[in-house]
C-alpha cells in the first residue's frame, strides 16, 4: 500500500507531505483521500438560518456592552470626586407609572433599572424610584407632596422637629439647594402625563388634607344602596326584604337607622374639626399661588411597553435590537449627568414621546364602559349578599351547612368590600382620564417660568 | 432614650450604663480598624521598622476607617430620624 501511496504521489510530495504523516495517526483512509464537499442544501439552510439568527444575537449583545462601558467610561471620573462624611451626593427622584392595560406596573421602572441606572451608578448619582401602581397614582402622590410643602410654606403644618440630631447641613435651604441640583426622571408618556396632571393639580387646589377614603365613605353612606326596606320591629314582609327599592316605600322611614350603621361609619362627634387640628383653613391660602417656584430640571426617557399578540413582532425586533434601547437610555442618562438645562417649551416639549401612545391596547378605548359593566354587575348581586347577611344576622333563619363551613360575608364586610372598590373604581376612571391619549397634558401658563428640561450636552437643541 | 421620664438616680443609671456601651463600641471599632488595617497594609515582615509606603497606607486606612464609620453614622441617624417621625405621626 505504501508503495502504491508513494508512487504516484512522488511529484506533489510537498501537498501529500501532510497526508502521509496523518496516515500514521489511525484516520481511516478513505476519509483522507476524500474531497471535501458542502453539506446538503437542507443542512446548508439550517446551518445558514441558525447562525444568522444566533450571530444577530451575539452581535447585537456585544454592541450593548461596548456602548455601556463606552457611556461609562465617559462619567466615571465623577465617582472618583472626594465628599464629606456629611455631605450628600446628587440624589434625582425616578417616576414610572403604569403603562395602560399592564398587569406589571413594574415595566418602566424596569427599563429605567435596566437601561439609566448603569451610568449613574457609575457617575455615582443617587436616586429615589416611584412606581404608580395603578392609574393616577404619580398625580396623587406628586399633588398631596406638593399640597404638605404649600401648608408647611404657609404655616398651618408645624415643621418636623427631629428627636434625632442629624449631622450635616439639613436646614431647608440646603435641602432646596439640594433638590433643584437634582432632578426628576419621568419614565414614558404616560408617567409625564401624570406627573404634570399632579403638578397642576397640586399648585391649584386648596390646602385643607382631604382624605380620600373618608370623602367617598361619606358619599357612598348617603347613596341608599344599602337601604333597609322596614324597621326591624315591624312585622316582616317577605317579599319586600331588598334593597334600593322604588320610591313609594322609600317614604315611609329614614333612609338608615343609627342601629344599623357600623361604628366607623356613624357621625363623629368631631367631624369638621377632625380634618384640620385647627379652625379651617383662611380664604387667602386657598387661592392658587400666581407664579410657582422653580423645579428641577426634568429629564424624559423615552419607553414603550409592547402589550398584546399583535405587539409580538415589536417585541421579537426589540429582543434582537437592545442596542438601540441601550443608546437612548445612555444618553439619556449622560444627559442628567452633565446636567445642562434649557427652559422647558410648551411647543415641542409637551409632545415628548407621543408616538407611544399609537401603542395602547385598543380595548382601553372602552376602559369606562367596562368599569360600569362591572359596577352594575356588583350592584345587581349585591341585594342578594345583603339579604342573606341580614338574614343571619336578625336570625331569620338558621345557617345552612355549606353557611356554617363558609361563613358568607355580614354586613360590615360587605359596607368595607363596597368602600374599597369604589374608590378602586373611581381612581382607577380618573387615572385613564389622565393618561388617555385624548387627554392633553396639563399645563398652565404658571409652568412657563418654572420648569427645566435637561438639554443635549454638546448643543442645546430642543432634543429629548 | 426617655430621660424626662425618670428620676435622678435612674437617670445616673441609665447614663452609667449608656458610658460603658459607648466605651465597649469605641473599642470594638478600635479593634476592628487595627486588624483591618494591619491586614492590608501590612505583608512584608522581613523587616521590623514600619516602611513609609506601610506609614502612608495605615494613615489612609484609618482616615478612611472613621470617615467612613461617620458616613454610617449620619446615615443610620437619618433613617432612625425618618421612622421615628413616621411613627410620631
Amino acid at each position: 500500500m505504501s508503495s502504491n501511496g508513494a508512487a504516484p504521489t512522488a511529484p506533489q510530495v510537498q501537498e501529500s507531505g501532510i497526508k502521509a504523516a496523518l496516515k500514521y495517526t489511525g484516520i481511516p483512509q478513505s476519509w483522507l483521500s476524500k474531497r471535501p464537499k458542502l453539506p446538503s442544501r437542507n443542512w446548508l439552510i439550517f446551518i445558514g438560518i441558525t447562525s444568522t439568527v444566533t450571530g444577530y444575537y451575539l452581535y447585537d449583545r456585544r454592541q450593548c456592552k461596548t456602548i455601556r462601558q463606552a457611556y461609562v467610561d465617559k462619567v466615571k471620573h465623577l465617582a472618583e470626586v472626594p465628599l464629606h462624611s456629611h455631605d450628600y451626593p446628587r440624589k434625582v427622584t425616578v417616576y414610572g407609572a403604569k403603562w395602560p392595560d399592564d398587569e406589571d406596573s413594574d415595566r418602566a421602572i424596569k427599563y429605567f433599572r435596566k437601561y439609566v441606572k448603569p451610568i449613574l451608578v457609575a457617575a455615582a448619582v443617587d436616586f429615589d424610584m416611584v412606581i404608580g401602581k395603578r392609574y393616577g397614582d404619580i398625580s396623587s402622590r406628586v399633588a398631596d407632596e406638593i399640597r404638605s410643602r404649600r401648608r408647611l410654606e404657609a404655616g398651618i403644618d408645624p415643621p418636623k422637629r427631629n428627636i434625632i440630631a442629624k449631622a450635616g447641613n439639613h436646614s431647608p435651604e440646603a435641602e432646596r439647594r439640594r433638590e433643584l441640583a437634582g432632578g426628576i426622571v419621568l419614565v414614558g408618556r404616560p408617567t409625564f402625563k401624570e406627573f404634570m396632571e399632579g403638578l397642576r393639580r397640586g399648585w391649584s387646589d386648596g390646602l385643607e388634607k382631604v382624605d380620600r377614603e373618608d370623602k367617598l365613605a361619606r358619599e357612598l353612606e348617603s347613596d341608599g344602596k344599602f337601604d333597609e326596606l322596614e324597621e326591624p320591629s315591624s312585622p316582616v314582609d317577605p317579599e319586600s326584604v331588598g334593597d334600593g327599592e322604588p320610591l313609594p316605600t322609600k317614604s315611609r322611614l329614614p333612609p338608615s337607622t343609627g342601629l344599623f350603621k357600623p361604628p366607623y361609619l356613624r357621625p363623629l362627634p368631631v367631624d369638621k374639626g377632625s380634618s384640620s387640628s385647627s379652625s379651617p383653613i383662611p380664604e387667602q391660602f386657598n387661592i392658587p399661588p400666581a407664579s410657582i417656584p422653580q423645579q428641577p430640571p426634568i429629564l424624559f426617557v423615552p419607553f414603550t411597553n409592547y402589550l398584546g399578540f399583535l405587539q409580538v413582532p415589536h417585541m421579537i425586533w426589540d429582543f434582537f435590537n437592545q442596542r438601540q434601547k441601550v443608546l437612548s437610555g445612555a444618553q439619556c442618562a449622560y444627559k442628567l449627568i452633565e446636567s445642562q438645562t434649557r427652559p422647558f417649551e410648551p411647543t415641542t416639549d409637551l409632545d415628548c414621546g407621543l408616538d407611544a401612545e399609537h401603542y395602547y391596547k385598543s380595548s382601553m378605548k372602552k376602559y369606562a364602559e367596562s368599569i360600569e359593566k362591572i359596577r352594575t354587575g356588583y350592584y345587581k348581586a349585591l341585594p342578594d349578599k345583603l339579604k342573606t347577611a341580614r338574614d343571619l344576622a336578625r336570625g331569620n333563619r338558621e345557617p345552612t351547612k355549606d353557611e356554617t363551613n363558609y361563613p358568607p360575608p355580614t354586613e360590615v364586610e360587605l359596607r368595607a368590600e363596597r368602600l374599597k372598590k369604589e374608590l378602586r373604581w373611581r381612581s382607577d376612571v380618573s387615572g385613564w382620564d389622565i393618561i388617555k391619549p385624548e387627554a392633553p397634558v396639563a399645563f398652565d401658563e404658571r409652568f412657563n417660568g418654572a420648569l427645566e428640561v435637561f438639554a443635549d450636552p454638546l448643543d442645546k437643541e430642543t432634543e429629548l | 432614650m426617655d430621660f424626662s421620664q425618670m428620676n435622678a438616680a435612674e437617670q445616673a443609671q441609665m447614663s452609667r450604663i449608656l458610658e460603658k456601651k459607648q466605651m465597649q463600641d469605641f473599642l470594638k471599632m478600635y479593634s476592628n480598624l487595627v486588624e483591618r488595617c494591619f491586614t492590608t497594609c501590612c505583608n512584608d515582615f522581613t523587616s521590623k521598622a514600619l516602611s513609609s509606603k506601610e506609614e502612608q497606607c495605615l494613615s489612609h486606612c484609618a482616615d478612611k476607617f472613621l470617615k467612613h464609620s461617620e458616613r454610617v453614622g449620619a446615615r443610620f441617624a437619618e433613617l432612625n430620624a425618618e421612622q421615628m417621625g413616621v411613627t410620631d405621626k
